[in-house]
C-alpha cells in the first residue's frame, strides 16, 4: 500500500512536504498558547495585572492566528496533494481497465470495477488526508504535548510513560478482539441483502409456491444472524471508551494528588521558612499538566482511531493494486497496416480454445476457411463454441492453440485497434450508451455524414422506429439503453456496425429479437447494399443461416460439417435433427 | 468518519416532520424496558461528569492561593478538604466510567432490538404485498429501506439518547454552573458561543453546494465508468478506449477540482473552530481576570470570582463547545432519520395480499378446467391490455399463446395466478371463480416457469426442493432428469451441492431455465404455465423436454407461451394474440389451413430468409 501511495503522491512531494510542516506548526503554536494561558493564570490573574493580561494576551492572539493560517495552509496543501495524486491515479486505473481483456473484465465482475474505481480510490484519498495531516497532528501534539508536560514535572512524565503503553495496549487488545467481527458483520449483511433482493426479483416464483412463511423465517434467520453479530461487536465495544477514560481519569487523579500534596507541601515549608520550594507547582501549572495530559490521551484515542481507519482502506488499496498489476493478456503486434492489401479472407488454422479457467477446449482443432464476400453462418445447440469462435477474431480471447488467420495474416500479429477496424462486431446483447440515438450509430464511425447515418439505419431495418421517435435522431438513449426494446437495440447495434464499414461483419446472434419477417428484410438489404463484406452469422435459428452460402456446424466444439444447407439436409444428421426441432415436417 | 460536512448531501427533509416523529415515538416506546433505564444511565453519568467540574474546582480551591511576587499565601491551602474533594472527586469519575459502561451496554441492545424487529416487520410485509407493488418500485430502493434506513433509524435513535439528551443536559448543566459562579463571565461565554455557531453555520453554507456539486459529479463519474466498464466488450470492438478515457479523464479532473475546493473549505472549519474556541479562552481569561480584580462578575449567591472559578469556566467552556456541535449534527440526523422512517412507514402501511377464499377448492382434486370468460384488463388506467379475451382450456390439454411482444400473453398469466385481478370477466378453475378461492390455494394447484428464471443463493438441489419441501432425493433426481439437467449438473464440480451464485451467473440462461423447469415438475402440479420457458434452450433439447412433458401432462393443463413457433406446434389449441385482443385460435392444421396471421408468422420461420 504505501508503495502505491508513494508512487502517486511523489509527483507532488513539495505539496505532501508543506502539509506536515505547517500541522507541526499548528500544534506547536497550540502548546505555546496553553503555556502564555499558564502565565496569564499564575501571573496576570492571580496578580489581577490587567497590563500584562493585555500584552500576553495581544501575544495570545498573534499566536492564534499564526495557529489558524498553518492551519488552513496545511488543509490546502494536504488536499492539493492527496485529490492531484488520486486523481492520477483513478485515472490510471480506469486507463487499464479499458485495456484488461474481455475475460478479466469478467473475472473481476463489473460492479467491483466500478467500486474500485470510485468508492476505493476515493477510501484512499481520505487516508492520505487523514495521513498527512490527523496523523501529523495528533503525533506531534503527543510528542510536543510529553515534552511540556515533563519540562513541568517528571513525575507527570512518568505517569505518562505508564499511561500511554497502557491506553495502547487497551486499544490494540479491542481492535484485535473486534476488527474480525467486522468483515464477518460485512458477510451477514450481504446475506440480508440478498434474501431481500432475491424476494423482489423473485417475487412471482415465491408467491406461485406459497413460500411467503418460508421465505419470512429466512429473512429471520440471516437477520439474526447479522444482529447478533452486530451485538457481539456492540458489547466489545462498550467496554472500549469506558476503559480509556477510566485510564485517563486515573491520571488526572494522580496528577490532582501529587500536585496537591506538593502544593501543601510548598505551603508547609513557607509556613516553617517563608519560602516555597526553587522548582514548586503551582495551580497554574498543575491545571496546564491536566490539560496537556487530556490532550494527549484524547490524541492518542483518535491516533487509535485512525489506525483502524487506515487499515481499512488497506483493503481498498488491495482491489486497487491488484487490477494495476494485472497482466494485458492480449498484446499488439507489430504488422505495418500499410502495406497490406485487404482482402477480407478468414483462415481458422487448426484453432483450439480453452477459457483461462478451465481445462476442457471448447474449440478442438477447427479449421474453416471464408472467402472474400462470402456469407457464412454457423449453428450449434448451447454450449457448442459457436460465440467462442467469432470471439476468436476480434481478439477478445486470443487463440490458445493453432493458427487464426486474416487476409493471411495471423490476428497476433495485428495491432489490437487496426484488427478491430476490420471487424465489425454485433453482440447478442447490444450494448447502447447514454447519447442520443445519432451519437449511438456514429460509435461506429464518428466522422460519419448524416447520409451515412440515415443510410445505415436504413440497412439496419432501424429507419422506421427511429422516425416514430419523437426526436427521431436526437431521441435521447437511456443508460444501457434501458429506453429501448431488446429489438431496438439490436438494430441500433447493427447500424452503428455498418456505418463502420468494416472488411467483415459479424452477428453473434444478433438478430435474435427481431421477429422474422424485420430480420428478412434486413439480410434483403445488407446483400444489397454491402454484399461485397465478409459476413458471419452465428444463429440459433434454422430459418436465419438457411441461405448462407455454407454453413458451419459446431458441435462441442467440433465443426462437424461446412457445407450448403441443401448438402447439410443430405448429408449432416446432426443439422437434419436442428431443422426438424425447429420446423414441421409435415408442411414440407 | 467521511470527513466533515460529507453529511450534507444526504440530508432529506421529511414530508410530514411532526406526524413521523409522532409515529416513530410510538413504535420507539415499545422499547421501554431498556428505554428507560437507558435515559436514567445517560442523565448518571452526565450529572457525575458535569459535577466532577464543580468538584474539581473545590479540589483547587481547597490548595488556597499564593501570590508568587509578594511570597505570600492569599488562602491557606486545606490538606483535609482538599483530600475530602480529591475522593468526592475520584468516585465521581468511577461512578462516570461505570454509568457509562451501562449506556454503552443498554445501547447496543436498543440498537440491536430495533433493527431486528423493524427490520423483521418490514420484510415479512414486503412478502405478503401484491406483485403490482414490486413491480412498480425499484427494487434497489425498496432494498435500502428494508436494510439501510432501518440502520439509519436505530443510529439516529442510539445517538440522540446519548448526544442529545446528554448533550442538552451538559449545555444546561453548564451554564447552571456558570451562572452560579458569574452571570457576567456567562454572558461572555455566551457571546463567544454565538460567534462559534455563526462561523460555523457560515462555512456550511458555503460548503454545502460545493458538496452538492462534487456529489453530482461522482454520481456522474460512476454512471459513466459502469457503463464503459459494463459495455467494455463493445468499447474494445470499436476501438473507443482511447475516447473512453479522455471522457473519463475530463470527468475525473473536474471532480478533482470541485472536491479539493470543498474539502478545503471543510477542512478549514478545525482551524476555525480552534481559533474561536482560544478566543473563548483567552476572553474568560481577560474579563475574568479584569472582573476579578474590579471584584464585579459575582455569582448569584455572592460567591467570590476566584482564580479557582475562572479555571473552572475555563474548563466549562470547553465542555459545552463540543455538545453544542454534536447537538447539532444529531439534530441532523434525526431529521435523515425520521424521513427514513416515512420511507420505511410506507411500506408498512401498503395493503396486503388477501389470502381468504371461500372453502370448498381441494387443490389436489381439480380437472383442470380453465375458462377466461371475457376478460377485460388493464395495468394503468387507459392503456387497455386484455380486451374481451375469450378462450375455454379443457382438461388435459395443452394450450399455446403467440402474438408479438406486448400482445398480453404474459398478462394471462399475471391474471390466472391473481398477482393482479381481472377489471372485468371471469375466470374459473372447474367451474369456481378464481376470486373465491384463496391464493393459497389457488397458487398451489398451478407450477409456472418464467421466462427470466429465478433461481436462489443455494445448492442446485435445494432450488430445485423449493417446489416441495420434503421431496426425496430420488424425486429430486428424476425432476432434474426430466428436465435434460442431469448432463450439465453431472458436470459440475459438486454436481447438485453446487452452490449458485447471486443471479446464477456460474450457468449459463439456458442451464437456469432447465432447472426452473425441473422445479416447476417437481411441485407435480395440476395446471402447468411455461412463459418462454424454454427460449435460450436450443431446440434440440426443447424438443427432448417436450417429448417428456407430453406423457406427464396427461389428464393435466398446461398453458404454453412461446416466441418460437416450433415450441407450440403440436398444442391442442393455439391462441393468436394481437393488441390484447385473441385474432385466432385453433390447432396448427387449422390455423395453417386459414392463411391468417399464423400462417404468415409460420411461413416465414419455415421458408428462412434470404441472406
Amino acid at each position: 500500500m504505501v508503495k502505491l501511495i508513494w508512487k502517486y503522491v511523489k509527483k507532488y512531494w513539495y505539496l505532501a512536504i508543506l502539509a506536515p510542516i505547517f500541522m507541526i506548526l499548528e500544534v506547536y503554536m497550540d502548546m505555546i498558547l496553553a503555556s502564555y494561558m499558564e502565565q496569564m493564570i499564575d501571573v496576570g490573574i492571580q496578580t489581577s495585572n490587567i497590563d500584562f493580561i493585555i500584552k500576553c494576551g495581544v501575544k495570545m492572539i498573534f499566536i492564534v492566528l499564526v495557529g489558524v493560517v498553518c492551519g488552513i495552509a496545511s488543509g490546502i496543501f494536504t488536499n492539493l496533494t492527496s485529490h492531484k495524486a488520486i486523481n492520477d491515479l483513478r485515472k490510471d486505473l480506469f486507463s487499464k481497465i479499458m485495456h484488461l481483456s474481455y475475460h478479466q473484465t469478467d473475472k473481476f465482475q463489473t460492479g467491483s470495477l466500478v467500486t474500485r474505481v470510485t468508492n476505493d480510490t476515493t477510501s484512499i484519498q481520505q487516508m492520505i488526508n487523514m495521513s498527512l495531516r490527523m496523523m501529523v497532528r495528533q503525533l506531534s501534539m503527543m510528542i510536543l504535548g510529553t515534552i511540556m508536560v515533563i519540562n513541568i514535572d517528571k513525575r507527570f512524565g512518568m505517569l505518562l510513560l505508564f499511561a500511554i503503553p497502557l491506553l495502547l495496549l487497551i486499544m490494540g487488545l479491542f481492535a484485535f478482539k473486534a476488527t474480525p467481527y467486522f468483515s464477518i458483520m460485512q458477510k451477514k449483511i450481504d446475506r440480508v441483502n440478498t434474501v431481500v433482493h432475491e424476494n423482489l426479483t423473485g417475487a412471482r416464483v415465491v408467491k406461485a409456491f406459497n413460500k411467503e412463511d418460508y421465505e419470512s423465517s429466512r429473512f429471520e434467520k440471516v437477520n439474526d444472524d447479522h444482529v447478533k453479530t452486530m451485538w457481539k461487536v456492540n458489547v466489545i465495544l462498550a467496554f472500549l471508551m469506558p476503559l480509556l477514560m477510566l485510564v485517563v481519569y486515573g491520571l488526572n487523579a494522580a496528577i490532582y494528588s501529587i500536585g496537591g500534596k506538593d502544593i501543601i507541601n510548598n505551603y508547609n515549608s513557607w509556613l516553617m521558612n517563608g519560602l516555597i520550594g526553587e522548582n514548586a507547582l503551582m495551580i497554574g501549572e498543575v491545571n496546564q499538566a491536566i490539560t496537556y495530559i487530556t490532550m494527549i490521551c484524547f490524541g492518542l484515542m483518535m491516533f487509535g482511531m485512525l489506525i483502524i481507519y487506515i487499515t481499512r482502506s488497506i483493503a481498498s488499496s488491495k482491489r486497487i493494486i491488484e487490477v494495476l498489476e494485472t497482466e494485458i493478456e492480449i498484446r499488439d503486434g507489430d504488422f505495418d497496416i500499410s502495406n497490406k492489401k485487404l482482402t477480407g479472407t478468414i483462415e481458422f488454422k487448426d484453432v483450439s480454445f480453452h477459457y483461462p479457467d478451465d481445462k476442457d477446449d471448447v474449440l478442438d482443432k477447427i479449421n474453416l476457411k471464408i472467402n472474400k464476400g462470402e456469407t457464412i453462418a454457423i449453428v450449434g445447440g448451447t454450449g457448442s463454441g459457436k460465440s467462442t469462435l467469432v470471439n476468436l477474431l476480434t481478439r477478445f480471447y486470443d487463440v490458445t492453440d493453432g493458427e487464426l488467420m486474416v487476409d493471411g495474416i495471423n490476428v497476433k500479429d495485428y495491432k489490437q485497434n487496426e484488427l478491430r477496424d476490420l471487424i465489425a462486431i454485433c453482440l447478442q446483447k447490444a450494448e447502447l450508451f447514454a447519447g442520443t440515438i445519432r451519437d449511438n450509430i456514429k460509435w461506429g464511425n464518428e466522422n460519419a455524414s448524416e447520409i451515412e447515418v440515415i443510410k445505415a439505419s436504413e440497412i439496419a431495418q432501424a429507419k422506421e422506429f427511429i422516425d416514430s421517435k419523437e426526436k427521431g435522431l436526437d431521441e435521447w438513449v437511456e443508460e444501457k439503453g434501458t429506453s429501448l426494446s431488446g429489438g431496438q437495440k439490436q438494430r441500433l447495434s447493427i447500424a452503428r456496425a455498418i456505418i463502420k464499414k468494416p472488411e467483415i461483419i459479424i452477428f453473434d446472434d444478433s438478430t435474435s429479437a427481431l421477429d422474422l419477417v424485420t430480420e428478412a428484410k434486413l439480410y434483403k438489404a445488407m446483400n444489397k447494399e454491402i454484399g461485397h463484406i465478409t459476413k458471419i452469422v452465428v444463429a440459433q435459428r434454422i430459418a436465419t443461416a438457411k441461405n448462407a452460402d455454407k454453413i458451419a456446424v459446431l458441435d462441442q466444439g467440433h465443426i462437424v460439417a461446412f457445407d450448403t444447407h441443401e448438402n447439410l439436409m443430405k448429408s449432416c444428421p446432426i443439422y437434419i435433427d436442428i431443422y426438424n426441432s425447429q420446423l414441421n415436417k409435415e408442411v414440407e | 468518519m467521511a470527513g466533515p460536512g460529507r453529511k450534507h448531501f444526504t440530508k432529506e427533509k421529511p414530508k410530514d416532520l411532526k406526524k413521523s416523529i409522532k409515529r416513530l415515538f410510538g413504535f420507539i416506546i415499545q422499547f421501554k424496558s431498556i428505554l428507560i433505564p437507558l435515559l436514567i444511565s445517560v442523565l448518571i453519568y452526565t450529572i457525575c461528569s458535569l459535577t466532577a467540574n464543580v468538584f474539581m474546582e473545590k479540589v483547587f480551591s481547597a490548595l488556597g492561593t499564593y501570590d508568587i511576587d509578594k511570597n505570600i499565601w492569599t488562602k491557606a491551602p486545606d490538606s483535609k478538604e482538599f483530600y475530602k474533594y480529591l475522593f468526592i472527586l475520584i468516585s465521581l469519575y468511577v461512578g462516570y466510567v461505570i454509568t457509562r459502561c451501562v449506556n454503552d451496554l443498554l445501547n447496543a441492545k436498543l440498537s440491536t432490538r430495533i433493527i431486528k424487529k423493524f427490520r423483521k416487520s418490514v420484510f415479512d410485509k414486503l412478502v405478503r404485498l401484491p406483485i403490482s407493488y414490486t413491480d412498480t418500485h425499484q427494487h434497489g430502493d425498496l432494498m435500502s429501506r428494508t436494510v439501510n434506513d432501518v440502520e439509519t433509524i436505530s443510529t439516529a435513535i442510539n445517538a440522540s439518547t446519548t448526544s442529545l439528551i446528554g448533550g442538552v443536559i451538559t449545555i444546561v448543566g453548564c451554564f447552571g454552573i456558570m451562572l452560579y459562579y458569574s452571570p457576567l463571565l456567562t454572558l461572555v461565554c455566551l457571546g463567544v458561543l454565538i460567534i462559534s455557531l455563526l462561523s460555523t453555520s457560515s462555512i456550511a453554507r458555503i460548503m454545502e453546494p460545493l458538496h452538492k456539486k462534487s456529489h453530482k459529479i461522482l454520481g456522474q463519474l460512476n454512471s459513466q465508468t459502469e457503463e464503459m466498464v459494463t459495455g467494455s466488450k463493445t468499447v474494445i470492438a470499436y476501438n473507443r478506449q482511447d475516447k473512453a478515457i479522455e471522457e473519463f479523464s475530463k470527468k475525473s479532473d473536474e471532480i478533482m477540482k470541485v472536491s479539493t475546493k470543498a474539502e478545503i473549505i471543510s477542512g478549514s472549519m478545525g482551524p476555525m473552530m480552534n481559533f474561536v474556541g482560544n478566543l473563548g479562552y483567552f476572553a474568560v481569561c481577560i474579563f475574568g481576570a479584569i472582573f476579578a480584580y474590579k471584584h464585579t462578575g459575582n455569582g448569584i449567591f455572592g460567591k467570590e470570582l476566584t482564580i479557582p472559578v475562572i479555571i473552572t469556566f475555563l474548563h466549562l467552556v470547553k465542555q459545552f463547545n463540543r455538545p453544542i456541535n454534536e447537538v447539532a449534527q444529531v439534530a441532523s440526523q434525526l431529521v435523515s432519520a425520521v424521513a427514513a422512517s416515512e420511507r420505511v412507514f410506507e411500506i408498512l402501511d401498503e395493503k396486503e395480499e388477501d389470502f381468504t377464499g371461500k372453502a370448498g377448492f381441494d387443490p389436489s382434486m381439480i380437472k383442470g378446467v380453465i375458462d377466461f370468460n371475457h376478460i377485460g384488463f388493464s395495468y394503468v388506467k387507459g392503456t387497455v391490455v386484455l380486451n374481451d379475451f375469450n378462450v375455454d382450456v379443457w382438461s388435459g390439454h395443452k394450450i399455446a399463446l403467440v402474438g408479438a411482444t406486448g400482445s398480453g400473453k404474459t398478462t394471462i398469466v399475471n391474471l390466472l395466478l391473481r398477482f393482479y385481478d381481472i377489471d372485468t370477466g371471469k375466470i374459473t378453475i372447474d367451474n369456481i371463480d378464481i376470486k373465491d378461492i384463496s391464493k393459497k390455494d389457488l397458487r398451489s394447484c398451478i407450477s409456472i416457469v418464467l421466462q427470466d428464471p429465478i433461481l436462489f443463493q443455494d445448492s442446485i438441489e435445494n432450488n430445485i426442493r423449493y417446489a416441495k419441501e420434503d421431496a426425496t432425493d430420488e424425486e429430486i433426481d428424476n425432476a432434474l432428469e426430466f428436465a435434460n439437467c442431469k448432463k450439465f449438473v453431472n458436470r459440475l464440480v459438486d454436481g447438485k451441492k453446487t452452490i449458485l451464485t447471486e443471479g446464477a451467473t456460474n450457468i449459463s440462461q439456458g442451464q437456469r431455465q432447465l432447472l426452473t423447469i425441473a422445479r416447476a415438475v417437481l411441485a407435480n402440479p395440476k395446471i402447468l404455465i411455461l412463459d418462454e420457458a424454454t427460449s435460450s434452450v436450443d431446440t434440440r433439447t426443447e424438443k427432448k423436454i417436450q417429448d417428456a412433458m407430453s406423457k406427464l401432462m396427461e389428464n393435466r393443463t398446461s398453458i404454453i407461451i412461446a416466441h418460437r413457433l416450433s415450441t407450440i406446434q403440436d398444442a391442442d389449441l393455439i391462441v393468436v394474440l394481437d393488441k390484447g385482443r385473441v385474432v385466432e385460435m385453433g390447432d396448427h392444421k387449422q390455423l395453417i389451413e386459414k392463411d391468417g396471421v399464423y400462417n404468415k408468422l409460420y411461413q416465414t420461420q419455415f421458408q428462412g430468409n434470404e441472406i
